[in-house]
């Protein structure tokens, strides 16, 4: 599959023809969409669950796309955003009806006593250590943290997603951002 | 460079330095455009793109396809059902219309047929809710109530019959009903005990069958005797609310006999008193209308 970038998400390639032409039954636009936003979606849910229920709650996510999208108006809310609304909600419920535990605690054994720079973040154990912090951000600086840098979202897009102003979503993610650094700091 | 410097300075600084960095712009050439504020920018821009950095994971490959081919076929039958509903939408509104009026029409004609039964015939649309109206009345009446609602019901097929007579459309089973009813009024009185108003109604109700009886002889002269048996039962129920097992009016066709010192022997081994003399046997024999029947004669 081809990688997507930011841009993608946002209707500069004409994305409101193409969902029109998918609610309209057109199979090629509704792969389209698909796999433009597959990749994405599956990052952000995975962001919060394990393989395996990531890959049910994405399902979930793209079969309620498509027995909403006859009813999707672009009215105000970009299909970008209305999807990862879909998304964002399906991940919720699904934590609230499993009672699903958060990301498990880093295993000390991975992690690597002296990382430095964004360069080492390469590192699995470093990665690891960086979705564990952001897991332990305030809900709501998780969300905008997630959208932001794991699906991708402008802040625009997050705005519209959280039903949030793009000026509380700014201030989120700065508070966000400067409490994972703290958090890092910590680590190393 | 123009910075939003409005709620939260640095939440906009740092927002419109990582547009910049995601539109592709490199680290190094950004930063330098913030001055001073480059030094507290570097360390968060870094800690934001280790966490995109953090987002890896891929979709398999045969979940990406598997997925795709869930959704696409998801996708197909749901435009199929789409395809189908409008075509069965116009039927089913039709369908739903139909019903509503169906409904509204069942309960305007009760409605109407309720508010003007009282006027109604025999063989009118509307005559059954006239009876269904009687039977409600009779079912919720108690004692003298009923004995009331009873007489009311007799007059009015007394009225039937006289209006009937009139058009010249009696018919034999329209005196039947007079009867039926006069019988059930008889049994009632029987056991229940009546006041001075009802006795004077009961009292009319006789001169009423008569003045039926001649309407009926007049109209169809076929019907007399029919017409004279009416009467009879009328006037036995009478009798059995006044205490008395005689009739009170002389049959239409049998005029009064007139007194005589030597009455000649008739069938009846005692002769009948005339209809003046039960009449005036009740207090309030005058009070009683003396011709119900053609009160509500259109």
């Amino acid at each position: 599959m081809a990688e997507t970038t930011l841009n993608d998400l946002r209707p500069d390639f004409d994305e409101r023809a193409l969902v029109e032409r998918a609610k309209d039954g057109d199979q090629q636009a509704l792969a389209e969409l698909y796999e433009r936003y597959l990749p994405r979606i599956y990052r952000y849910v995975a962001a919060r669950l394990p393989a395996a229920d990531a890959e049910d709650v994405t399902s979930t996510v793209f079969l309620k796309m498509v027995d909403s999208l006859g009813r999707y108006e672009w009215r105000g809310l970009p299909f970008g955003a209305w999807l990862f609304r879909i998304a964002r909600n399906e991940v919720v419920s699904f934590v609230r009806r499993e009672r699903y535990r958060e990301a498990d605690p880093l295993d000390e054994a991975l992690r690597d006593p002296a990382p430095s720079a964004a360069g080492a973040f390469e590192d699995a154990a470093q990665l690891a250590a960086v979705r564990d912090a952001i897991a332990q951000l305030p809900p709501a600086q998780r969300d905008v943290i997630e959208l932001r840098f794991i699906a991708g979202l402008s802040v625009a897009e997050t705005a519209k997603v959280l039903g949030k102003s793009e000026t509380n979503v700014k201030v989120l993610q700065h508070k966000g951002v400067a409490k994972l650094q703290r958090l890092l700091a910590d680590w190393e | 460079m123009g910075l939003f410097r409005r709620r939260d300075p640095q939440a906009e600084i740092f927002a419109e330095a990582l547009a910049l960095i995601e539109e592709g712009l490199e680290l190094d050439f950004v930063l330098p455009l913030y001055g001073d504020d480059a030094a507290w920018l570097r360390p968060m821009v870094e800690t934001a793109l280790a966490a995109r950095a953090a987002a890896r994971e891929e979709p398999s490959f045969y979940f990406e396809a598997t997925l795709k081919r869930r959704v696409l076929a998801a996708a197909a039958r749901r435009h199929r059902e789409a395809q189908q509903s409008p075509a069965r939408a116009p039927w089913r509104t039709a369908a739903a219309a139909a019903a509503v009026l169906t409904v509204a029409a069942g309960l305007g004609t009760v409605m109407v047929g309720v508010v003007t039964a009282d006027t109604a015939l025999p063989g009118d649309w509307n005559y059954a809710f006239k009876l269904a109206n009687e039977r409600v009345a009779y079912s919720l009446s108690r004692g003298e109530g009923r004995v009331g609602v009873q007489l009311d019901v007799t007059y009015a097929r007394l009225r039937e019959a006289q209006a009937l007579a009139r058009q010249g459309r009696v018919s034999p089973e329209d005196l039947a009903r007079i009867e039926a009813e006069a019988e059930q009024l008889g049994e009632l009185l029987e056991s229940k005990p009546i006041d001075d108003a009802q006795k004077a109604r009961l009292a009319a109700l006789s001169e009423a069958a008569e003045d039926v009886a001649k309407s009926v002889a007049a109209a169809r002269p076929e019907l007399a005797p029919v017409a004279e048996r009416t009467v009879k039962k009328v006037n036995d129920a009478v009798a059995a609310g006044l205490g008395s097992s005689t009739p009170v009016i002389t049959p239409v066709a049998t005029p009064s006999p007139s007194p005589s010192p030597t009455p000649e022997p008739t069938a009846t081994p005692t002769p009948e008193p005339s209809p003046a003399e039960v009449v005036g046997s009740t207090a309030t024999a005058d009070a009683a209308p003396p011709s119900e029947p053609a009160d509500d004669q259109p």
